[in-house]
């Protein structure tokens, strides 16, 4: 997992894997299970002891009056910036990818993997002075079903929560309706975050995070206060965390030049590459699985012909789709999600582009000359500009692509999960639950509608299987029917770029989620 | 939208002998034109949030709508009435006071939330901005246009109208920009964001209003400056000055005591457009610099779909240029006698 991620320069110019050599050389033992944060302590060890203090202020791209502490309605990233702040997970990704226990400590399964008793952490109370416990999780897990809006709602219809049961207080039994072998993996979406049981009035928030709501005003900021009573003993170590809307990408750097913030969200390519050479800020690179792919739908002209569909992934020139949307940042795409998550197959030969082939699968099809429409938008960095230079590809291929550019502020609610030919946009998130969620023939967001009743079986299987090798074995077999007949054209992954001043110390570029997890609790400030 | 007011005046005035004053007569007029296009503003304005793709519920729920959700939401803010009830609710809801209230916020609290008190303190900042510019703009520009037009030719005036030709040409997101890198990133004087601290008033640390006022000011007193500069050109060769010049007056009186009276009344009419410019140059400059006004409100509104929102924003934004239109309008006949007294 770190392999991949190990092998980008980090803003500061040390690698991962140079970063976490040199903390070993200082004596710190990395290890893979148990240790929090392992590499955010390594890395404030490498360096100096965490001060204590201060205001840590952030500039969030913000959503206006829509912005929300409520975790069934939260939408934009300033929302799952809050949540994190406000509440804990179940289970959290860390910025090398792994996963870390929080207000789970244990999930044990059945023989058939379809019951689970899960374990959760003693000692950890709301900020309004409530011991936390299972009456809690269970009620939140019923809180986001009963939604309609919830962004986690497919992540929880496998459970069988009806026939839910409390054992004590802090464990509780999950039945499921299939067997999922792997299922702490579906609790890292933050619209999971853990609420208190019966808890409804969202403007005034209680949680069990690092940090205590005093004030918000959608559209403009929030201040969250230090929780003194935190779980994660000695943290947080600034006194208060103040989040700010700053909608403007030129305005957010502006902020963040002249001091007024320590950190913001989302530089374009085109700021970090300029920022990164100036040396002023530090530039957090986040590589990880985030990817901005283009759909072919499997039931809809030409794309309904396996060969097309081939042929069109053999006319990308990747590495310089790479060069041209992302200024040079990210990583080549193999068609396939969740790079440097588990079970990623990274067994399959690399695929570059290749004209003569990509002509000779469209003629066997009988579709040469082909004229397609390309639905984009500038709704996600870098779509429209890939889209554009992937139509100058297809052109040695002798197939017209008109890029028809859309309303960004519409472009996934208007002909999204129509189209034939569209492009997409997919944050981290586990490969089961990818699969599940795009690629089913129920999936939620059947992008390119790829309804196969052989593949969903195999997906069951891999999913029910509980020996990690067989499993491996069974997800890289789904994952191999995806690369060679799927209507994905994963060309690259994007990665979070984020710019932080050089006073902040205890934050790692993470590839799962902006400003290193928003893990704010490891933040300090020198 | 500054419409002469002498045949309007001349008209009021003909046939009536009634011992009402004339400017009377003529300000009603004015107040009856401005209410019937607010009427129409507001058709416009409901029809423009209407045109737009999507609505508040698929921009709440983003990519995460379902069918379900969306019909919830929907529901819930009785946004499948018809298009004509909706307006007619909004419309009387307004015109008896009530802003209604913004359906992007209880489409996320449940609760309704009256828009009266979500914009109190983004109005009050707003007023802050307006203000300081418009107290700077009007005396400034006078000063700069007297004097250059009374150096017609010479090294100040070319010096006042070459600026002032660059500055009307630069957009106020172009100065806005320059104006961040020199004086906020390169010398380090100003905050280059105005972003006021949550619990804070904008009088917390007024220096944020530097640079937004300096971006605002720019446009408008170059132009405003040239105007003055103009009419006072005008007024300076006219024969009545020249008349005052050889009876011996000293040129500072007929400068200050005949000519500038005369010149002021185009140049009010100039200034009246120019802080009517500044509402819109607002909403431009308020978004550069993350200033939390009503016209960064404005555009969030916009993308979050929040039409009750942006209505009520851009009628209030609507009632002020037409005002500022009318005490314009007014303040030009007191100026001008000659239109005062109808021939």
């Amino acid at each position: 997992m770190a392999s991949e991620s190990g092998r980008e320069a980090s803003p500061s110019g040390i690698t991962r894997r140079r970063l976490l050599e040199r903390a070993a050389a200082a004596g710190i033992v990395v290890g893979s299970a148990g240790i929090f944060g392992a590499a955010e302590n390594a890395f404030g060890a490498a360096l100096a002891t965490p001060k204590r203090g201060g205001t840590l202020r952030i500039g969030m791209v913000g959503g206006g009056q829509s912005e929300t502490l409520d975790p069934n309605l939260a939408v934009s990233t300033i929302d799952t910036c809050r949540m994190l702040t406000l509440y804990d997970l179940l289970v959290h990704a860390r910025p090398d990818l792994s996963l870390e226990m929080r207000l789970a400590t244990d999930f044990l399964p059945n023989k058939r993997a379809n019951l689970w008793t899960i374990k959760l952490r003693k000692g950890v109370v709301w900020h309004n002075g409530k011991p936390f416990g299972a009456d809690d999780v269970m009620y939140t897990l019923r809180r986001i079903a009963g939604s309609k809006t919830n962004g986690a709602l497919p992540a929880v219809q496998p459970f069988d929560l009806a026939h839910m049961r409390k054992v004590n207080a802090h464990e509780f039994e999950l039945p499921l309706h299939v067997p999922i072998a792997d299922l702490s993996s579906a609790f890292v979406f933050y619209p999971m975050v853990i609420v208190q049981n019966g808890w409804k009035n969202f403007s005034k928030p209680v949680g069990t995070g690092a940090f205590m709501a005093d004030k918000f005003k959608p559209g403009q900021g929030s201040l969250f206060t230090r929780n003194p009573h935190y779980w994660m003993s000695g943290l947080p170590y600034v006194d208060a965390v103040e989040i700010s809307s700053i909608p403007d990408s030129a305005a957010r750097l502006n902020a963040l030049l002249s001091g007024q913030v320590d950190a913001v969200e989302q530089l374009t390519f085109a700021q970090a590459k300029d920022q990164q050479q100036k040396g002023q800020i530090r530039v957090l690179v986040g590589n990880g699985p985030q990817i901005v792919p283009v759909t072919m739908s499997a039931d809809l002209k030409p794309f309904n012909d396996v060969r097309v569909r081939q042929a069109f992934r053999l006319m990308a020139d990747r590495p310089a789709l790479i060069a041209g949307a992302q200024f040079g940042y990210g990583q080549i795409g193999n068609d396939l999600a969740g790079k440097g998550l588990k079970w990623y197959a990274s067994n399959l030969p690399q695929r570059h582009q290749d004209i003569d082939k990509a002509k000779f699968l469209l003629k066997k099809a009988g579709a040469e000359n082909l004229d397609v429409t390309l639905y984009s938008s500038t709704a996600i960095a870098g779509m429209l500009e890939s889209a554009t230079i992937f139509a100058q590809q297809a052109k040695k291929a002798g197939v017209t692509v008109h890029v028809n550019n859309g309303p960004p502020d519409t472009y996934f609610t208007s002909k999204y999960l129509k189209w034939a030919f569209g492009q997409t946009n997919w944050p981290a998130i586990p490969i089961p639950n990818w699969i599940n969620e795009s690629l089913t023939s129920k999936a939620f967001y059947n992008e390119t509608h790829w309804r196969r009743p052989s593949f969903d079986k195999l997906v069951l299987k891999a999913q029910a299987e509980q020996n990690t090798a067989k499993a491996t074995e069974l997800w890289h077999e789904v994952q191999k029917v995806l690369y060679d007949q799927g209507g994905y054209l994963i060309w690259g992954f994007a990665p979070f770029l984020d710019g932080v001043s050089k006073k902040v110390n205890g934050v790692v570029p993470s590839g799962f989620f902006a400003l290193g997890n928003f893990d704010f609790q490891h933040f300090w400030l020198s | 939208m500054t419409e002469l007011a002498a045949p309007d005046l001349a008209l009021a005035d003909v046939p009536s002998r009634r011992r009402r004053h004339p400017l009377v007569g003529f300000v009603f007029r004015r107040i009856a034109a401005g209410i019937v296009t607010l009427f129409i503003v507001s058709i416009l304005l409901f029809a423009g949030t209407n045109v737009l793709p999507g609505d508040v519920a698929s921009a709440v729920l983003g990519r995460d709508s379902t069918p379900a959700g969306l019909a919830a939401i929907r529901k819930e803010l009785n946004l499948n009435r018809p298009a004509p009830e909706r307006y007619w609710n909004w419309l009387s809801g307004f015109v008896r006071g009530d802003l209604g209230s913004s359906v992007a916020s209880q489409a996320v609290s449940g609760r309704p939330t009256p828009i009266s008190g979500l914009i109190g303190d983004r109005i009050r900042n707003t007023a802050v901005l307006a203000l300081c510019t418009v107290l700077l703009l009007v005396p400034l520009s006078i000063v700069f246009g007297v004097l250059s037009a009374m150096r017609a030719g010479r090294t100040a005036d070319h010096a006042v109208t070459t600026i002032s030709l660059g500055l009307i040409s630069l957009p106020e997101f172009v100065t806005g920009t320059l104006l961040i890198l020199l004086l906020a990133q390169w010398l380090g004087l100003l905050p280059g964001v105005s972003l006021i601290a949550i619990g804070d008033t904008v009088f917390t640390n007024p220096s944020i209003l530097v640079l937004p006022v300096l971006t605002l000011l720019a446009a408008s007193l170059a132009q405003t400056t040239r105007m003055v500069r103009a009419g006072m050109l005008e007024v300076l060769r006219s024969d009545y000055v020249e008349w005052a010049r050889l009876c011996g007056h000293r040129e500072r009186d007929v400068v200050f005591r005949y000519a500038l009276r005369n010149a002021l009344a185009p140049t009010v009419q100039v200034i009246a457009l120019n802080v009517q410019w500044l509402v819109g140059g607002i909403i431009v400059t308020e978004y550069v610099f993350g200033y939390p006004g009503i016209g960064q409100a404005l555009v969030q509104a916009v993308s979050a779909r929040d039409v009750p929102y942006v209505l009520s924003v851009g009628m209030l934004i609507a009632i002020v240029y037409i005002t500022l239109n009318v005490i314009a309008d007014v303040l030009v006949v007191l100026l001008v006698p000659r239109l005062r007294t109808a021939q």
